[in-house]
């Protein structure tokens, strides 16, 4: 019985004495900024203090992930760099679900003027916490969901997926390719078909083997799925995930790797042939400017190469001349507008039981 | 073995000096355990300080400032803390009881899982009212999780296969099998991603205030009767005469695999719950992440109380402290990760803190001898 008394005694010792440390530690806390504060007037006198623009980021991965978060943490710096006025922070690592509504509801209520959801899970709890939050703007990535104050954006990836497939059908050897993809939703179905269809344009035999992750984010498993498809035989990996997990894998086996979000290249430099890349900070530079200015309205923003929201990476010096002036010419194409999803998906399409998907040519039922 | 007995027989009859060595004894040998806590917490948070202090360059006492500040001092935060030590008190609440008889139960995440399955299943498709549907959702996630931990307790009882190992391993099963749920038979009817439909209106307990849930109120029920269960039932003197000895609970007459089994039931029962709690109380549905590594937390919650029940829930709010608090490290350039290290230190110092303690002790104790 006493012992389970002082155990009592101790945690509550022990959280006086963190709750008294706390309450210690937090009034040096003011201290190193006193120093800054009395080094500043020196320079310019505090010019008047202009409505700034407080942008949060929420993140599904950390900003370190080589991939997803790490292209839109660096189009936040874009946006810091590009756009007067503007101040942004960010929180990485949160978890789709209640968690997320819990976060977005924290910096609706510190006063965020602008809170953009970068994973599409975030969708119905955005749109949850925006119904409370109307003068706050909510700019969505990936979903399908929009209110007064909710936009959504997302860019044509798959016209730099089709291209990164055309790379992959030529450099495959054993007409076997794999893709590990996070989930079985309509975001990564296209872009897979996409990549599917640019290999099947320069190699008509080759297959495209997918293994589902089931996780965004998940360095071990996404190497696994991908080392998976290496035992089947694929000598080219590509992928729809949030690391360079896949390449790795690829590169160890001595096989090739098309990345995902980032040029993956320095991550394996053997492997990675070219990657569909995301360019967001075009994007939110934009779209802050006309939040600055009042003009911003609810939409769809689906941004394409040309308006440079995707590129293709550089690609790697082994992938012969040939082949990358086949693909240069396809991008010129791309960014002349006469060869767009269209044309990617253009018909007769047929699925993987060889049933017909779509036969009316141009007119793919996207219009 | 004699001198002990001689030594024990000298302590306790001689009047003369009993004073002193309860004094010795009782205000010394007390100390002994917080002193090892405050030692153990010092030096997480020392060793923390030096790596943030390496990686970064940031001030380790600002940013231990802005971590505790959000989660312990700003309203919305100690609400998030409030709701986040939800399940992780149920499962802790669960764990503890097959702790305290020997079984190391590792499988509440799994656990968890199951609960979250059995009660999105029941609560999005049978449409009852909900003072009748509530008690069911609850009583069935209970069975549910029984039945999934009891497998261990079989396998234990039967064949003699360590509960920790089978715990654990059916935490994959487990979390493998919400997977396919929502992904399969209780996905919602034009999935876009792998998640269940939301549960009926009168399924959903409400908020006391946003984010914190009425299960908060359900948790903190849970631990006096646990404690209860513990302490004040001869199922509780069993199990934990069990936990003291094997031998001498078995030499007294005890049917040691009948009590395996028991315990394995209700320990795997009401973590279930912290599941349940998830999907009526946060979620409203059933997600890929619902268990939120809630049912491993609760096993660093468990061992940093000390299993005993009644510190637990003060661990528990600890810990989700820490979890919460990650959030405002990004704010000061710290990965949001680092309060996971940072979790994991605390574990380990706290391991260390039980040697010191019985260094202490032992210490003290041979002092005590040679005063007497």
């Amino acid at each position: 019985m006493s012992k389970k008394f002082f155990a009592v005694v101790a945690i509550f010792a022990l959280f006086a004495f963190l709750m008294t440390s706390c309450g210690t530690t937090s009034t040096p806390t003011p201290t190193p900024t006193t120093p800054s504060s009395s080094a500043t007037p020196t320079p310019t006198p505090p010019p008047p203090p202009p409505e700034k623009t407080k942008v949060a980021f929420i993140y599904i991965g950390p900003i370190g992930d080589g991939g997803w978060t790490f292209e839109h943490d660096q189009g936040r710096l874009y946006l810091e760099k590009n756009v007067t006025n503007v101040e942004t922070t960010y929180i990485e690592s949160v978890p789709e679900g209640a968690d997320s509504t819990k976060v977005i509801r924290d910096y609706a209520q510190k006063g965020y003027d602008v809170i953009i959801t970068t994973s599409f899970g975030y969708m119905d709890p955005t749109l949850e916490v925006a119904k409370d939050f109307p003068k706050t703007i909510f700019l969505h990535c990936s979903g399908y969901k929009t209110a007064a104050n909710v936009g959504t954006y997302f860019g044509k990836i798959e016209e730099s997926r089709y291209l990164s497939g055309m790379v992959a059908g030529k450099m495959t050897k054993t007409n076997k390719l794999g893709y590990v993809a996070a989930f079985p939703i309509p975001e990564v179905i296209r872009g897979c078909n996409a990549f599917t269809l640019g290999v099947r344009a320069v190699n008509p035999e080759a297959t495209v083997s997918v293994v589902w992750t089931n996780t965004w984010y998940d360095p071990a498993k996404e190497r696994q799925a991908a080392e998976g498809l290496l035992d089947t035989g694929c000598d080219v990996i590509a992928q729809h995930q949030d690391t360079p997990g896949p390449q790795q894998a690829a590169e160890a086996r001595g096989a090739y790797g098309v990345g995902y979000d980032s040029d993956m290249s320095k991550y394996a430099p053997k492997a990675v042939l070219t990657g569909p890349i995301w360019k967001w900070g075009i994007y939110y530079a934009d779209a802050v400017k006309r939040i600055q200015a009042g003009t911003w309205k609810t939409e769809q923003y689906w941004g394409g190469m040309k308006e440079g929201m995707v590129d293709l990476a550089p690609m790697a010096s082994f992938v012969p001349a040939e082949v990358q002036k086949l693909v240069d010419d396809k991008k010129a194409e791309i960014l002349a507008g006469t060869f767009g999803e269209f044309e990617i998906f253009a018909g007769p399409l047929k699925d993987q039981n060889g049933s017909n998907q779509g036969s009316r040519g141009h007119q793919d039922d996207r219009r | 073995m004699e001198t002990r007995e001689q030594s024990s027989l000298e302590n306790t009859p001689n009047p003369n000096r009993m004073p002193r060595i309860k004094l010795l004894n009782i205000s010394r040998l007390a100390l002994a355990s917080p002193l090892a806590y405050i030692i153990a917490f010092l030096l997480t948070f020392l060793i923390g300080g030096i790596v943030i202090l390496a990686l970064t360059g940031q001030n380790p006492i600002t940013a231990y400032g802005s971590f505790f500040a959000y989660s312990f001092f700003s309203p919305y935060g100690i609400l998030e803390v409030l709701a986040k030590s939800t399940p992780i008190i149920i499962a802790g609440a669960g764990m503890i009881i097959a702790f305290r008889c020997g079984l190391w139960n590792l499988g509440a995440e799994g656990q968890m899982a199951i609960g979250a399955i059995i009660s999105t299943a029941i609560g999005v498709n049978l449409n009852l009212p909900a003072g009748v549907l509530l008690p069911l959702i609850f009583l069935a996630s209970f069975i549910g999780g029984a039945l999934w931990s009891g497998i261990s307790g079989f396998l234990k009882t039967k064949f003699g296969v360590h509960e920790m190992l089978t715990t654990l391993m059916m935490n994959y099963v487990a979390l493998k099998l919400l997977e396919y749920m929502i992904s399969g038979p209780l996905s919602m009817p034009h999935p876009n991603y792998p998640r269940s439909s939301e549960i009926l209106p009168q399924a959903q307990l409400p908020f006391l205030q946003y984010p914190l849930n009425v299960t908060f109120i359900i948790a903190l029920v849970l631990v006096p009767i646990v404690w209860l269960l513990i302490n004040r039932t001869s199922l509780g003197y069993r199990l934990q005469a069990v936990g003291f000895g094997h031998e001498a609970a078995r030499l007294a007459g005890m049917n040691i695999a009948k009590l395996t089994l028991i315990v394995m039931l209700i320990s795997g029962g009401i973590s279930a719950l912290g599941g349940t709690a998830e999907v009526v109380g946060d979620f409203m549905r059933m997600e890929r992440n619902v268990t939120g590594g809630y049912g491993f937390t609760a096993i660093v919650v468990v061992m940093l109380a000390r299993e005993e029940i009644i510190a637990m829930p003060f661990a528990a709010l600890f810990i989700s402290g820490m979890l919460v608090g990650a959030s405002s490290l990004t704010l000061v350039g710290i990965p949001a990760a680092f309060s996971q290290i940072l979790i994991g230190l605390l574990l380990l110092c706290v391991v260390f803190a039980g040697f010191i303690e019985r260094w202490l002790k032992h210490r003290w104790e041979e002092k005590a001898k040679v005063v007497c």
